[in-house]
């Protein structure tokens, strides 16, 4: 086990590296963020040339890259062109939101997603199945973008039950009170249900099929064929061989929270990392691009990480030396 | 003795004399601005309260005003702080300064600054202040307002309310560019920043305690992404403004914002909204829609290095075939004004300069077109329906545009262009379109790597900006068609170097006259969008021709409707505007009066019969009430039969 995590933690590291290198020279290669300041009449030369030098872009690009890099590894991820503000701030303040609204929803939408997607994949052919499938296509080819806006029509224009913005009413600081949560819950409400609905039925149909796959095993049919109830079957033999391929899939939903929900932040007003990273790019904003990727690859690192432990736990077969 | 008698009589007679020349020196002659003042403006209020809910596009990006450049930064920074001078409705109007003074040489322009301002610390605004930032201005060049400041040699307080600003050399555009747009920092705040972080201020976020200024509104907090918060300046030295607080909510999508507005979440937007949904707003009686215009030009670039772009009368003759009005009618469905030829703008801070002339020179005539085509040799030589060179070379002309997704309205143009050319009498000119993504597109125009261009570009309120766009300068920045007519290079030099009002337009109307004719690019069309707002909470907007409802004079006077209000006031009488000094006899730099040009506004607003939009509503809701039921009892049945 021990060498199994020193690899890991080596191989992880060069992953790592490889990312934030190809992302540094792919962000530059995207042209100058300063461009556009050229066709303002306002700016004079001189100050698009200091802008330069404040922000390291005139400096060649290995400088930048070195600099970068040892930067990177003192905590400093450097400064947003954008914003005008350290990387981290501008990403930590609005990442809570994004954590806060992202982990329940994947966590629920897995849930249900693993939950039904067993009952239905055992009631395969049943007009359940059939019922779920349908809903669950339907759902899944929708645009999650038009799909947002008719629930906040519904409920937010129609029926006016639910707010049209925000993560809270606008103006309301932020204070330990019961009515705070409670406003910021009824503005929590939409977007996470949309989230859910959507999440849940899109990996439906993944968890079903590989029940189904599972239910083909030899093993199945002879536990069956002894006669164990169904119950038992399933939860034995079905679930725990479908668990392997499912917590895959569904673990590594976890690992992409900082791209967070754009179409979510855009069409309920709701703040997050999902769009600042979207605007990173077409602002060519390449310090917060990167900052955004380290947090990225960094999640995406962890969560593989621990899916292949719990693997080890799950599956005694599988052993890690 | 005699002679020492006479030479004291001579001393005495020189000592008297030389005590008397300086009476006798001719009086140094002062040219004064003249400029409005607010009263105009403004109306008393007779209902204190109330929060303004504003929506803005996108988020704040930065409240260091020396560094911000975004629109809506600028936007939100303006409720802090206070300028000198304001171009209001295209009239120049005093703010902080009372009186500004040239002296004869232009080197010297002497501002003498109101009394009794207060910055919201309670700390006096005097002509420290004033100085500060200038010379702040003049000398950081990472300030993004430094280059209308590169000509100030300094700025220093003479007085408690007078500054003084000394000029490297003469700059005509001063007042108009600079003034206007620099708001008053104060030193007693921003001086110890700049001292302790020298040039890493230019990457500063300041705190809240430091986002002090003389202006209308408190800042009161900022939650990135949600919103930001400002309270009213009940000292605020033109009288309080009416309501209580302003709401600034950064929302992305569009749509939302109709909904919100519809629904009465919010009061305003800052932007425009989609013209197709103008009628759908203007069936709720209780929400207005107030079209402004952007004095953005948005233009036809062609690269004037290129054959056969590099003949001054071919590109005459691609200005007569362009239709601008089908452009403006079919594309922008009305929302929006024909480019003027000579590209200064007829409305706005440009209309003091715009030359109705221009109209007379250039305008839709494929006829004209083809006449000229065929005077220079373009004709159709080999019969296929497209014009040929002199020397019977194929001619096509490459028109590059941004995608419809960034700007539709751009790449529905370049068709139109593309369709206009080719319906020539006598043969067209064949132009291919290409779509390139933004910033691809943009270091290729800038390089002048492609033949023509779809772009849209700004000006400044003083003339002088047809020098960053037409003079023929080595650095080329600005004049990205690479035009260079000596003509216009020396009017152009001109015109910055003298102050004569009069005589700065009449050069203005001369280079209107000479682009029209030379048609370095096509001016094709400026943008007008409809801003919505609501009618039912508060009442007196102030509507300006170039700007959304949400400008400096509307968050003074906007106030909440009688029925609406909790507690009307009885109206105070005006306060008397300060006397200004009755202006000597010495010649005046009066701006030109503003030519009042009727802005052709689509009267679709106006006067359509609004159709009843279809309402989809209950079949929406049925089909989506259906969907919501249909999953909740499958997971309940569901859970309700596991054990089974």
């Amino acid at each position: 086990m021990k060498t199994f995590l020193i690899r890991r933690v080596y191989s992880s590291f060069i992953t790592f590296i490889a990312v934030i290198t190809i992302v540094f020279l792919l962000a530059r290669a995207t042209g100058d963020p300063l461009a556009e300041l050229e066709n303002d009449p306002r700016i004079s030369p001189a100050t698009v040339a200091a802008i330069r030098t404040a922000f390291g872009l005139d400096r060649p690009l290995h400088e930048q890259y070195i600099n970068y890099l040892v930067n990177l590894f003192r905590g400093d991820f450097g400064y947003s062109l954008h914003y005008k503000a350290p990387v981290m701030e501008v990403i930590m303040q609005r990442f809570p939101y994004t954590l806060a609204l992202l982990i329940p929803s994947i966590t629920l939408s897995n849930y249900l997603a693993y939950v039904v997607g067993l009952e239905i994949g055992w009631r395969r052919g049943s007009r359940l199945d059939s019922v779920f499938m349908g809903v669950s296509m339907f759902i899944r080819s929708t645009p999650y973008f038009w799909l947002a806006i008719l629930f906040l029509y519904v409920f937010s224009v129609v029926l006016g039950v639910t707010p049209l913005f925000g993560a809270v009413t606008p103006g309301r600081r932020f204070e330990w009170s019961l009515d705070w949560f409670l406003d910021y819950l009824w503005h929590y409400a939409l977007p996470f249900t949309v989230l859910t609905l959507r999440g849940f039925l899109s990996e439906l149909i993944y968890v079903r099929n590989t029940v189904v796959d599972v239910l083909g095993e030899d093993f199945v049919m002879t536990a069956r064929a002894k006669g164990l109830p169904d119950k038992y079957v399933k939860r034995r033999y079905v679930a725990r061989n479908a668990m392997l391929p499912i917590t895959t899939v569904l673990g590594m939903r976890y690992a992409f929270l900082i791209d967070g929900a754009i179409q979510t932040e855009t069409v309920f007003s709701y703040p997050g990392t999902g769009r600042l990273v979207y605007e990173a790019i077409f602002n060519r904003d390449f310090w917060l691009l990167q900052g955004a990727v380290v947090v990225l690859a960094l999640s995406v690192i962890v969560v593989n990480s621990v899916i292949d432990l719990l693997y080890a736990y799950l599956d005694p077969r599988v052993r890690y030396r | 003795m005699r002679t020492a008698t006479a030479l004291l009589a001579c001393v005495i007679l020189a000592t008297l004399l030389v005590q008397v020349i300086p009476y006798y020196q001719p009086a140094v002659s002062a040219i004064r601005i003249t400029a409005e003042t607010y009263d105009r403006w403004l109306t008393p209020c007779r209902c204190y309260g109330g929060t303004l809910r504003v929506a803005l596009p996108s988020d704040v990006t930065t409240l260091n005003w020396w560094v911000a450049g975004a629109t809506w930064d600028l936007m939100t920074l303006d409720l802090l702080y206070d300028r000198p001078l304001r171009i209001i409705n295209g009239t120049l109007t005093w703010e902080v300064a009372e009186y500004l003074e040239y002296s004869e040489d232009y080197l010297t322009l002497t501002m003498g600054i109101r009394k009794g301002i207060k910055f919201h610390d309670g700390k006096e605004l005097t002509a420290e202040d004033v100085a500060f930032t200038i010379n702040v201005l003049a000398t950081k060049s990472w300030t993004y307002y430094h280059g209308y400041f590169t000509s100030v040699n300094r700025a220093e307080a003479v007085d408690k309310y007078t500054v003084r600003i000394y000029f490297k050399e003469p700059d005509s555009q001063f007042v108009l560019n600079s003034l206007t747009v620099v708001r008053i920092m104060p030193k007693h705040i921003w001086e110890p920043l700049l001292n302790a972080m020298g040039d890493e201020l230019a990457k500063y976020s300041p705190k809240p305690e430091e986002l002090v200024g003389s202006g209308p509104f408190i800042f009161v907090e900022r939650v990135p992404g949600q919103y930001i918060k400002f309270r009213v300046n009940k000292d605020y030295w033109l009288g309080r403004p009416c309501v209580d607080e302003v709401l600034l909510i950064p929302i992305t999508d569009v749509s939302v914002v109709i909904l919100g507005i519809q629904r009465g979440d919010l009061d305003t937007y800052t932007w425009g909204v989609d013209a197709a949904v103008v009628p759908t707003l203007l069936a709720n009686p209780n929400v207005g829609i107030h079209i402004y215009t952007s004095e953005y030009f948005y233009h036809w670039g062609l690269n004037n290095q290129v054959w056969p772009l590099n003949i001054s009368k071919f590109r005459l003759a691609l200005h007569y075939a362009v239709d601008k009005e089908a452009i403006v009618r079919d594309v922008m469905l009305g929302y929006g004004i024909p480019g003027s030829p000579g590209v200064v703008a007829p409305f706005g801070s440009c209309a003091p300069w715009y030359n109705p002339n221009v109209e007379k020179l250039v305008y839709y005539d494929p006829k004209k077109a083809a006449e000229i085509l065929d005077e220079i040799g373009f004709t159709d030589k080999d019969g296929d329906g497209w014009r040929d060179g002199p020397n019977g070379e194929p001619v096509v002309v490459e028109l590059y545009s941004p995608t419809p997704g960034y700007d539709p309205v751009r790449a529905r143009a370049a068709e139109i262009i593309r369709e206009n050319l080719a319906k020539i009498p006598g043969g067209g000119i064949k132009v291919v379109v290409y779509y390139y993504e933004w910033a691809t597109l943009w270091p290729l125009i800038r390089e002048a790597k492609v033949m023509s261009w779809l772009l849209g570009s700004g000006w400044s309120p003083d003339i002088g900006w047809l020098r960053f766009r037409f003079h023929s300068r080595p650095e080329g920045a600005g004049n990205w068609a690479r035009y260079s007519n000596p003509e216009v290079d020396a009017l152009i030099k001109e015109l910055l170097a003298t102050f004569d009002m009069e005589k700065r337009r009449e050069l203005a109307w001369r280079i209107q006259e000479i682009i029209a004719l030379d048609s370095p690019i096509i001016n094709l069309y400026y943008r007008s969008y409809p801003n919505p707002y609501r009618r039912d909470r508060f009442e007196n907007w102030f509507f300006e021709s170039t700007e959304s409802v949400f400008n400096r004079i509307s968050v003074l006077r906007v106030q909440l409707r009688a029925e609406v209000c909790p507690a009307p006031v009885t109206p105070t009488p005006t306060p008397t505007p300060t006397p200004t000094p009755t202006p000597t006899p010495t010649p005046t730099l009066t701006p030109p009066p503003v030519v009042t040009v009727t802005v052709p506004v689509s009267p679709a607003v106006t006067t359509v019969t609004v159709p009843a939009p279809v309402d989809y509503t209950p079949i929406i809701a049925a089909a989506a009430s259906i969907v919501v039921v249909a999953v909740v009892a499958a997971v309940v049945l569901l859970l309700l039969r596991r054990g089974k």
